[in-house]
């Protein structure tokens, strides 16, 4: 008769490592889908007003070179600071720009550049239309203008103006907003970005 | 058993109680009559057509014009032709109301091609109201939605555009002045007070060739206040010599902005020709499929000035009187500040080409036509 003494505590001793590893690795598997989730997406759906859905990314947007209408320069766009707020407008037909301007200049006074950053793209207006756009309203953030029409080329966005994306600084989008011509949908958009951002609550 | 029996009776007394209760007819209570709507207020304003029509051996403008010649245009392509401009070549450039559509056609009335797309990008319109002849067989078009005025080859090449957005208004119009190079969009501008509230409008604005903004003119009427006329302000303009001469649909008062920014009270119509409103009229509380209907019965009770141009020495002024012909015409003298005489007749949409020409619309209404025949006459 084969004494099975010493080979069954090895198994016994086997067996529990082995439960061991298999509840550290689900574990570790969890604690990956969880952590998964929350990050941030690098590019979000958008419905459109006609029904189609359009992808936007950051990674559409590397590489543009935009004109700036106080300079009359083209300028690439890129993400310096931590979080920036990037504004698609337009320069004719968005009385909602007009109204929710007030907020980006609020949010862009409200932490330094470094941390945050509001940038204003616009998109179906001329050089010409932009200049005056910039000269009537004299935004204090930056306004770039795509006068290729590169944005709508790469991302068919964006249909309606204003719409605004706030990404950080490692090409995640943190949220995304249409256009907001109610006063308390424009102060619940400011909390969420000053929130964000991790300023207590932006100026107003 | 008495017992038995007095219960079995107290029984059934109970259970024909209770049906008497639960089956009995209800007695309904007289249906209340709703309260019947008012009836829709007879159409006046298809009826003083016809008359118009039964009297069109009466229109005097061929005694008061000398007509050249006329050109027509197919109106399977046109719902409703509500501006005209011409070219120095002759060009027509119109702008269609219905299919939110500016187009070219040419001396001949040959179609040339659109005046833009649809589309709120430069080059494009949302809902164009303008078009003016511009420099250099050039044309303008004003985009009411868009807020911007684009400028086009005839046959539809966009070439630039400017926006009017920071001055807040939406332009119904656009006149061009080629001696001044300017533009003139004509819109509310409104001025409000410290609570947001309406209290006047400019109705004037001049922008360079280049589209700077210059300046804003003319106030609204206080006298128009009082009947709320905002929505039927779009004035009558033309330019002359840098001035331009403007007058609203409900005031025979004809102003002239001269090059210097001047405002000034240039002739006054004089009654009984012409009725300014008694009443205004609130869109608001007739129902949609009536509107129509009741604007145009509305506008029966007073004679809206439609179309005002410079032509030489002459101011004419042309208004809607249905006395019985649609529209009467008055002739000025700019040097002595009198009226001449007056026309009555069928054509409407007085317009000064660039050309030297004036034209009207031949056609009593001015949409819905199979044909759109346009008279071109001299003074």
């Amino acid at each position: 008769m084969t004494s099975s003494a010493p080979s069954s505590k090895r198994n016994r001793l086997w067996r529990r490592a082995r439960t061991t590893l298999a509840l550290c690795a689900a574990a570790l598997c969890v604690a990956a889908y969880v952590s998964a989730r929350r990050a941030a997406p690098r590019a979000v759906l958008i419905d459109n007003p006609d029904g189609t859905r359009s992808t936007l990314s950051v990674e559409q947007l590397k590489g543009l070179e935009l004109l700036n209408p106080r300079t009359g320069r083209a300028e690439p766009f890129a993400l310096t600071s931590e979080k920036t707020l990037v504004v698609f407008l337009s320069a004719g037909d968005c009385p909602t720009c007009l109204d929710e301007r007030r907020v980006w200049e609020e949010l862009a006074r409200a932490a330094d550049e470094r941390r945050f950053r509001v940038v204003g793209l616009l998109v179906r207006s001329s050089p010409a239309e932009a200049e005056t756009f910039v000269k009537a309203y004299a935004p204090s953030f930056t306004v770039l203008l795509d006068d290729r029409g590169e944005i709508a080329r790469r991302t068919q966005l964006p249909q309606i103006t204003p719409f605004k994306v706030l990404v950080n600084g490692r090409g995640e989008i943190l949220m995304t907003d249409g256009p907001n011509n109610k006063p308390r949908a424009q102060e619940a958009f400011r909390e969420k970005v000053a929130a964000q951002i991790g300023v207590a609550r932006a100026a107003g | 058993m008495k017992h038995k029996l007095s219960l079995l009776f107290g029984c059934v007394v109970a259970i024909c109680l209770v049906c008497a209760i639960r089956f009995a007819p209800v007695k309904r209570l007289a249906a209340v009559p709703k309260a019947s709507a008012a009836p829709a207020p007879p159409d006046l304003y298809a009826p003083a057509l016809e008359r118009a029509r039964d009297r069109s051996q009466d229109d005097g403008l061929a005694a008061a014009l000398k007509i050249d010649s006329k050109v027509s245009l197919d109106g399977a392509r046109i719902k409703n032709l509500n501006q005209l401009s011409v070219a120095s070549n002759g060009d027509l450039y119109i702008v269609d109301y219905e299919r939110k559509q500016a187009e070219a056609y040419d001396r001949e009335g040959r179609y040339l091609g659109p005046l833009g797309e649809q589309g709120n990008k430069p080059g494009a319109q949302l809902w164009p109201t303008g078009a003016a002849a511009a420099d250099g067989q050039t044309v303008a078009v004003a985009d009411f939605a868009g807020h911007r005025v684009n400028t086009f080859t005839r046959e539809g090449k966009f070439l630039s555009s400017f926006i009017y957005t920071p001055q807040g208004f939406s332009a119904q119009k656009v006149v061009y002045d080629g001696a001044g190079r300017s533009f003139y969009l004509l819109g509310n501008r409104w001025q409000r007070d410290e609570a947001g509230q309406v209290t006047g409008a400019q109705l004037v604005h001049k922008y360079a060739a280049d589209g700077q903004f210059i300046d804003s003119y003319l106030p609204f009427p206080d006298s128009a206040k009082a009947l709320d006329l905002y929505n039927y302000d779009s004035p009558a303009a033309d330019a002359d010599r840098s001035s331009l001469y403007v007058a609203l649909p409900f005031d025979y008062t004809i102003y002239r902005l001269a090059p210097d920014g001047q405002l000034s009270v240039f002739v006054r119509g004089q009654e009984p020709a012409f009725r300014a409103p008694s009443e205004g009229i609130n869109v608001e509380k007739i129902p949609p499929a009536e509107s129509y209907r009741r604007i145009q019965n509305w506008r029966l009770g007073w004679t809206p000035i439609s179309a005002l141009v410079v032509s030489g020495d002459t101011l004419l002024v042309q208004y809607q009187s249905f006395n019985p012909l649609r529209y009467t015409i008055d002739f000025w003298s700019i040097e002595k500040r009198k009226k001449l005489r007056s026309v009555n007749t069928n054509c409407a949409l007085l317009t000064k080409g660039q050309d030297g020409y004036l034209y009207l619309l031949e056609n009593l209404e001015a949409k819905g036509q199979q044909r759109y025949d346009i008279i071109r006459a001299k003074l």
